[in-house]
Order: C-alpha cells, then structure tokens, then sequence
C-alpha cells in the first residue's frame, strides 16, 4: 500500500491508497507512529483512495486516539461508498469527525 | 440449479490473504456473483480467515480449508480448520456507542462478519472448527453461471 504524508501548518493529512487490512495495516500503523514521534497530534486522514478496510485497519486509528486523548484529534475525508459502509457498521461514522473533502476537514484545523 | 463450488486450501500465514483476496474475485466473476456481495463476502472471509492464521493456528506451517460454493440465490463460504475449539461468535460485541479512544482494540471483525452476512454459523465437526457464511444473492434474470 502506499501513504502519503504531508504537513498543512499544525495538521498532517495522511493518505493511504490501496487496501488497509490485516497485512498493510501494520506498515500503515508504523508510519503514523513515525509522525507522532516528530510531534504530529492533529491529523487528517484523506482515505479517498482506499479501496477497502478491514477490522486490522480500523484498529489503527483507535489505536491512534488513544494516543491522541490528552492533546491532538483525527477527522477524516473523501471516505469511498465501501469504507463508509465498515465506518458506518461498526459505528464510527457516529462518533468521529468525517468530512467530504480533504479541504473541508482542514479548514480551521487544527481548533483554536 | 447445481451448486457451484471451489475449495481451497490455505496456509496458516498471512501472505495468504491475499491469494484468498484474489481467488474469490476469480471465483465471483466466472459465476457472475453480483460485485458487492461479492466484495463484502470478501472482507468476511478476510476477517475469518486473519482470525484463523494468527489465533487457531498460530506457530508452525499448518493448513485449512476455505469452501465456496454460489447458486442462483446465494453465496455460501465455510471455513474450516483443525485448531483447539474456538467459537468466534461466542465473543460479546464491543460497545459500539464509544468513542474511538474508549473502545477495546480488538472485536470489530466479528461485527463486521455479523453485519455484511445474513447467516452465521458455527459448529465444532469432528476435532475441526467449521464456520459457515451465507450471503443471500439479490433476484436477477439470469442468476449465476
């Protein structure tokens, strides 16, 4: 799978493309911890190119807001019709910030 | 109509997943199993079958089984292997209702196997762990091949 990182000011919008499951989610969770060792702690999550998630991958961004609870945040964008329907069966999509475009989950991100 | 039906025969590694991935999209397109049945049948067995290799049967080269079959109303997939009993679905749901930072990491493959199917079986069959998914196939004209 392939990632793509890049900094808006305070906020990381990370792009995974491909398939986040079980096997690549485990190169995808590296990564990210990558980023929060050089500090990042508000990030955007631009899954327009995700073709499909598994438990696996969802795991990595529950994993992820536990380390975010004392300071940062996650919103994510451009979910295709297959992510958003885990998102939506596993009842994230009720408790996480989704946007339809990378550009609207980054205005006035991170808040304050 | 008879049952269309392909068995295949995994190992207990990872790297397998990706071959399933493949051979049930070979398997759906001969049969002309409808694309998101299909591909939601896919994450299930994804799911099952990630279960098996890191939990049933763990440590050394190992095999098992995956079935599929397709008729003109539904898609059936089982999964068996020769692991200690386990029943996946004995397991509670997670709270679905918590925020992301509050919930337990693990448990959502099993709503997701519990969702995306409209049976869900288990049974223990002769020292062998059998689970069996069934996915109903919207009416077309046709029906599969």
């Amino acid at each position: 799978m392939n990632v793509s990182v890049s900094s808006h000011g305070a906020a990381r919008v990370v792009a995974p493309a491909g398939r986040l499951d079980s096997v690549t989610s485990e190169d995808f969770e590296r990564r990210l911890l990558e980023e929060w060792g050089r500090g990042a702690r508000w990030f955007v999550f631009d899954l327009s190119a995700l073709e499909a998630i598994t438990s696996g991958g969802l795991r990595v961004f529950i994993s992820l807001a536990k380390r975010l609870r004392e300071e940062g945040g996650m919103r994510f964008a451009g979910l295709t019709p297959a992510v958003k329907q885990v998102f939506d069966l596993t009842g994230l999509s009720l408790r996480v910030e989704l946007f339809p475009a990378r550009a609207d989950a980054l205005a006035g991100y991170p808040p304050g | 109509m008879p049952r269309a039906a392909l068995t295949l025969e995994l190992l207990n590694r990872l790297t397998e997943l990706e071959r399933l991935h493949d051979a049930v999209a070979d398997f759906g397109r001969l049969r002309r199993v409808p694309e998101e049945p299909l591909r939601q049948l896919q994450l299930v067995l994804e799911e099952v079958v990630s279960n098996v290799i890191r939990h049933a049967l763990p440590g050394p080269e190992r095999r098992f089984l995956v079935r599929l079959e397709a008729a003109a109303d539904d898609l059936v997939a089982e999964v068996e292997d020769d692991g200690p009993p386990f029943d996946p679905l004995s397991r509670p749901e997670p709270d679905l209702n918590l925020p992301p930072a509050e919930r337990p990491l693990g448990g959502l493959g099993v709503v997701l196997v519990r969702r995306l199917m409209d049976d869900v079986d288990y049974r223990r069959d002769r020292g062998r762990n059998v689970l069996r998914l069934r996915k109903r196939l919207p009416p077309t004209p046709e029906g599969p091949a």
